[in-house]
């Protein structure tokens, strides 16, 4: 996935300021950056959503080159938060993203997407019924149902992600992080905005620090979360730990470093 | 293996197989209905005898022929017709706008449709001679049409911004429409002559009492395309539940569906309008009552519509018909009576969602 030159204006402010930046397959690139600095944006415009001036190549073909049932048989979208407007079984749910991918002959996936998410049994309940976490994985299912985690295809199927942990308890974060690097894995590709550091440092292959509307630093977990330039990212003093044992980083604000939540094993 | 028929596999695919329960319960109804409607009136022909007389070659009185070939076969075509094009345009619509209020009498594309039937009989004349010939009788439903088509644009492009719909904005935006309209029309009937009046008023108390052939040729085809179109947008209107954005990624035209599903509506509803009046709640009511029994998928949904909201209609003019015989009572109170409690339970259920 290759995006150059990115522009987005929303009314009359200008979003993002030419992002160039490039993702491959078979990894996971995380999108981080303090609030406001057009994460999202510039995830909606990767994935075509709002309009932008700019090129977006997924798997070596502009992005207004696909049809539309093309490009959902190979990249699926997670987005932050979503309305259903009608009284939807979860199992409904997850089979409209089903129905648009190229597994869509295999009956059984919208099952076993739900228990990959740890939905089992919940198939038949009714989505607006569901906690706002249930809700999340009940769509994270709807998206992996679409680019099924375990087809082989020739050309790898990507999975953009807005947060996808947002309103996950701390356990089930781990079991979407993990999902997400199964997925990549299997030869797919993932592309996530994500708030939390820790869970960015142990899981991202490739990080995208951005401000302001600009990437500030771009490579490995350990050249982009870095003291000095998580500090100028987020504007607050931020130190950066890296733990012997795994080898990964460990970031916590400065300001307040009660360093209780280490990561168990 | 047993978690997943623990977890009651049964009961979505039972929603999709009772939805097809439904369909053919609703056509066995729908059949049943037209031949009572058939057979009930108020000058006491019966259908049997007729038809047994038909059939065996036997003499049937011209009078029993007129009664029923002419009345009543075309009143209960038009009461398929257009009961099918109310529901249907009311799921389609509710399906587009992602909520179970929209409804094309409620939210003014029926004024708008009613707007382009007076304009076509007020300045239908002013048209060249040639155009009127060739449009024919079929210029009232066109009109209508072009009405319903122009309001529920203004209505979609009001209530929407980026692939959301506010329902505040949009019942608002409706009452606003139909009130502009409502002038317009008021307008175009101050200006209108003594004969012009004459067919207004015919038009406007609509009902079913006014149908005949020439009226069903002329609006058959625009009502027909307009329910035919349904079944190709139930997948997209699926989709779009989730939001504009969301049915794009899933690989939905959106674009297209939203075009088709606003033509569609506009011809269902139009026509309908043209021939009928307006009629309202039809829209509202079907769906939701399918809704409960079948779930919210438009791929069962929309035929579902179609019959439901043909015996609906079809069973509401036989009590319009019955109930203070041999004179009629107006249709559109009998739907107005089944539809409006309905509308309000809806309303009063949403009412800590909808932002007012």
């Amino acid at each position: 996935m290759q995006a150059h030159d990115i522009r987005v204006t929303i009314g009359r402010r200008d979003i993002l300021h030419g992002i160039c930046m490039q993702a491959r397959a078979g990894e996971l690139t995380a999108i981080v950056g303090p609030n406001g600095s057009g994460k999202s944006t510039l995830l909606k415009a990767l994935t075509a959503e709002i309009d932008f001036v700019g090129q977006v190549e997924l798997n070596g073909r502009a992005l207004t080159d696909y049809r539309p049932w093309d490009l959902a048989a190979c990249r699926g979208v997670l987005q932050q938060s979503l309305n259903v407007a009608f009284p939807f079984t979860v199992r409904e749910i997850v089979q409209l993203g089903h129905g648009a991918g190229l597994s869509a002959a295999d009956p059984d996936i919208p099952d076993r997407a739900l228990s990959l998410v740890d939905l089992d049994g919940f198939a038949n309940r009714f989505y607006h019924e569901l906690s706002g976490g249930e809700q999340q994985r009940t769509q994270l299912a709807r998206v992996l149902a679409q680019v099924w985690i375990e087809a082989r295809t020739d050309t790898p199927r990507w999975l953009f992600l807005d947060e996808p942990v947002s309103s996950l308890d701390i356990g089930h974060q781990y079991v979407v992080m993990d999902l997400t690097r199964r997925f990549t894995q299997n030869g797919g590709g993932v592309i996530a905005v994500m708030h939390d550091l820790n869970l960015t440092a142990m899981y991202a292959d490739h990080v995208v620090l951005m401000e302001a509307g600009e990437v500030l630093a771009a490579g490995t977990a350990s050249e982009t979360l870095t003291t000095d330039l998580l500090s100028r990212a987020y504007g607050c003093p931020v130190s950066v730990n890296t733990p012997a044992p795994a080898g990964v980083p460990f970031v916590l604000p400065q300001a307040r470093a009660r360093s209780n939540l280490a990561p168990a094993g | 293996m047993t978690e997943q028929v623990a977890s009651g596999r049964a009961s979505p695919t039972d929603r999709v197989r009772r939805g097809r329960r439904v369909t053919a319960a609703l056509a066995l109804l729908l059949g049943c209905t037209c031949v009572i409607s058939l057979s009930q009136g108020a000058a006491g022909t019966d259908l049997w005898p007729v038809l047994y007389a038909t059939l065996t070659g036997g003499g049937v009185a011209q009078m029993d022929r007129i009664i029923l070939l002419d009345i009543r076969l075309p009143r209960m075509f038009m009461a398929v017709l257009v009961g099918a094009s109310l529901a249907v345009s009311g799921a389609v619509m509710q399906g587009l706008f992602r909520n179970p209020l929209a409804d094309p009498g409620i939210v003014g594309v029926s004024a708008g449709a009613g707007l382009g039937a007076i304009t076509a009989i007020v300045l239908g004349g002013l048209l060249p001679a040639v155009l009127l010939e060739f449009f024919g009788s079929s210029l009232i439903a066109i009109a209508a049409f072009l009405g319903a088509w122009g309001a529920t644009i203004i209505l979609y492009s009001v209530s929407t911004r980026r692939g959301q719909t506010s329902v505040a904005t949009m019942l608002l935006a409706g009452i606003a429409i139909a009130a502009l309209v409502g002038a317009m029309s008021g307008l175009l009937i101050y200006a209108a002559d003594d004969a012009q009046l004459r067919s207004l008023t015919f038009w406007n108390l609509g009902s079913l009492a006014g149908a005949t052939w020439t009226k069903l040729a002329a609006a058959t085809p625009i009502m027909l395309a307009g329910i035919a179109a349904a079944p190709f947008l139930a997948r997209g209107l699926n989709g779009m539940v989730l939001g504009e954005a969301a049915a794009m990624h899933m690989g939905i035209p959106v674009q297209r569906i939203k075009r088709i599903a606003v033509l569609s509506v506009a011809a269902a509803t139009g026509a309908a309008v043209a021939v009928s009046g307006g009629i309202g709640f039809v829209g509202i009511v079907v769906p939701h009552l399918l809704r409960l029994a079948t779930g919210p998928d438009h791929r069962t949904l929309l035929p579902n519509a179609a019959l439901l909201g043909a015996a609906l209609l079809l069973g509401a003019d036989m009590i319009s018909r019955s109930i203070v015989a041999p004179a009629e009572l107006p249709i559109g109170i009998v739907t107005a009576v089944l539809g409006a409690p309905v509308f309000l339970y809806i309303l009063l259920r949403r009412r800590g969602t909808m932002g007012v």
